[in-house]
């Protein structure tokens, strides 16, 4: 026993060793956690929509200046109109031209106070070539209105003079507007192809945060559900990193495995406390097993001693046979006990599943034969290689199925099945349809000297090798069972590739 | 003294049987041998009453409690001796082994079980209660 102590302790080492480096490599990880990741996503989004709002007020008030713009030059326009309305009434009927040039005036005093914004519009040059048009046009009106009354022919080639400048005035403002016009269409174009480009993109930004969203919460969530049913299978490795960055999920990893050490360490401990009751039982159970031979020896050497003279030789010849065979019966006992204690390892190599219990399975056929008991096994093909001992798992399938067999002593159906699972273990199942085994007792059943049979029937030292065997094998073996209904066994290997 | 009384030894090792009906006969004691507990417990109902019942405990069938169980009922002035492992002797005394004569721990000595059974003998013979009379 105190080298299943020693190894035991030696696990519990080795899987502290596993926790750390978990650690160690989960804390390694550069930092980015949830939140910090979901603000900057949120702080992308406000300032994607900050730029577009600027560029709105912007793009807006850009259009207000060129829709002020418009109406100023639309009322310069309107004051030449005026102007030159009055002008033509002046040649037609003679009328006076101080309304003319009221008219200019105003138009002028309007380029004048707005001229930074129509300089901007139309540039310096054609401004100042507008502002010269406008001041000839108004000296013109001057001088006409110097010429004495009556037809004179200066009249006439002044007339001809306002006429072209008339037209030029109005043409430039014209010209103006339809320019400014032009560029305000093709803003409001653009910023209507903008404002659909930007949906478009904004679509895509919230598709990628949704992908984003589902990558560090929905997924993680996923494999800690998955994490959780391996821990509840019984396999306690700690949880390792398997992406780029630290976040909550890490703390919860660590949280787990925290969790996942303490189990280990309360397991020991409770292992440890069911060792010390298998002492127990491995004391009386010894005693019984020894007792018996001790005694039966002793009454016969006592009976030999104190009347040696009283037998004939050949009695006395068997009575040492007798004290002989006994010894061997005890010798038996001890070494059984030896088995169930040795710590050496056997030689591991690769080996089939199918052919370890499909030849065990034949060893076991006359039995199952003599029991009236049918044989229902299903082998999955292709099943990975494990890596093991094929005699000592020979002798635990031989063991599990001859346990079945004695628990369905009026016949039943020995049921066999085995398949890979996912986390790199094959699972053999090794099922009865026997009496099963009381609540109380299913506890007990791999501890050594435990046994239900009557005595030298068994000696309660078959499950707990079998036991043993499995874990230097790197795998487990659970047990599930119903009174009346049956027995299964499950017996988990790692397969070659896991180590 | 010990001319008639009865000794029946019940234990399914078959070297036990042989031994104590060699040494109890030597002994004096008229003494039948059974290494099955469910003919001992046939022949206790059967036959004429023993004055001692010498029986193993752990036994495969009926253990040594069913056997004394039947004694008890049967012939009240039969002294049971019960011969236990090491480890359960405690748990048998604190049990209710209301009418045992004594334990006997094993490996014991054909000496100590002779002392033992001559003393339950003894106890039997002067029990009026006992009704196959022979003692004494």
């Amino acid at each position: 026993m105190p080298e299943e102590f020693e190894q035991s302790s030696a696990i519990a080492i080795a899987k502290e060793a596993e926790a750390i480096q978990a650690q160690h490599d989960l804390l390694k990880r550069p930092r980015l956690s949830l939140r910090t990741r979901i603000t900057m996503v949120f702080v992308l989004i406000f300032v994607l929509l900050g730029i577009i709002t600027i560029a709105a007020v912007l793009f807006i008030s850009e259009v207000e200046t060129k829709q002020q713009f418009l109406e100023k030059v639309g009322n310069y326009a309107f004051e030449i109109q005026q102007a030159r309305r009055y002008e033509k009434n002046y040649f037609l009927y003679g009328s006076n031209l101080a309304d003319a040039l009221a008219n200019v005036h105003m138009a002028d005093n309007y380029l004048k106070r707005n001229g930074d914004e129509v300089k901007a519009v139309v540039g310096n040059r054609r401004y100042e070539s507008m502002k010269l048009d406008l001041n000839r046009y108004q000296a013109l009106l001057q001088k006409l209105l110097q010429e004495p009354p009556g037809d004179t022919p200066e009249k006439r080639r002044i007339e001809v003079e306002l006429r072209q400048s008339g037209t030029q005035i109005l043409h430039d403002a014209q010209e103006a507007m339809d320019e400014e016009r032009t560029t305000m269409r093709s803003m409001l174009s653009t910023y209507m192809v903008t404002a659909i480009s930007f949906l478009i993109f904004m679509f895509f930004v919230m598709a990628y945060i949704a992908g984003f969203l589902v990558r560090s919460m929905i997924r993680p969530l996923g494999r800690f559900m998955k994490y959780a049913a391996r821990i509840g299978a019984g396999d306690y490795t700690p949880i390792t990193p398997t992406r780029k960055y630290r976040d909550e999920f890490s703390n919860l990893a660590m949280a787990i495995n925290k969790m996942l050490s303490e189990l280990v360490t309360r397991q020991e401990q409770l292992m440890q406390s069911r060792k010390m009751a298998a002492v127990g039982t491995l004391t009386s159970g010894i005693a019984h097993e020894l007792n018996n031979p001790l005694n039966n020896i002793g009454l016969t050497v006592e009976a030999l001693t104190d009347g040696f003279d009283d037998y004939p030789d050949d009695e006395k010849l068997r009575m040492l046979e007798q004290v002989y065979s006994q010894v061997e019966r005890a010798s038996a006992t001890v070494k059984n006990l030896l088995d169930f204690t040795r710590k050496e390892q056997p030689a591991f190599a690769p080996l089939s599943v199918k052919e370890i219990v499909e030849t065990t399975a034949r060893l076991a056929g006359n039995e199952l034969k003599l029991a009236g008991i049918e044989l229902d096994m299903d082998v999955a093909e292709g099943l990975p290689l494990i890596k093991g001992n094929a005699r000592s798992l020979q002798q635990v399938f031989l063991n599990l199925f001859l346990n079945a067999i004695h628990a369905m002593p009026d016949g039943g159906e020995l049921i066999i099945r085995a398949e890979a699972q996912d986390d790199g273990f094959v699972r053999i199942d090794v099922g009865d349809t026997g009496q099963g085994i009381p609540a109380e007792n299913i506890d007990k059943v791999f501890d050594p000297f435990f046994t239900t049979k009557d005595p030298g029937k068994g000696t309660g030292l078959g499950l707990s090798v079998s036991h043993s065997t499995i874990e230097k094998h790197g795998g487990r073996i659970t047990v599930a069972s119903e009174v009346g209904k049956g027995t299964r066994f499950s017996v988990y290997l790692p397969t070659d590739g896991k180590g | 003294m010990k001319q008639g009384t009865r000794v029946m030894v019940v234990d399914d090792e078959s070297i036990v049987c042989e031994r104590l009906m060699k040494h109890l006969t030597g002994e004096g004691f008229e003494v039948e041998t059974f290494t099955d507990s469910a003919q001992a417990i046939e022949r206790l109902d059967s036959g004429p009453a023993f004055e001692v019942v010498v029986t193993d405990l752990k036994m495969k069938g009926p253990t040594g409690l069913d056997v004394m169980h039947h004694v008890s009922g049967n012939s009240p002035g039969t002294q049971v001796i019960i011969i236990t492992g090491y480890a359960s002797i405690e748990a048998a005394r604190e049990a209710e082994y209301t009418g045992v004569f004594d334990f006997i721990n094993k490996p014991f000595k054909l000496e100590t079980m002779a002392a033992l059974v001559k003393k339950a003998a003894k106890k039997a013979g002067k029990d009026r209660r006992f009704k196959g009379g022979g003692g004494a």
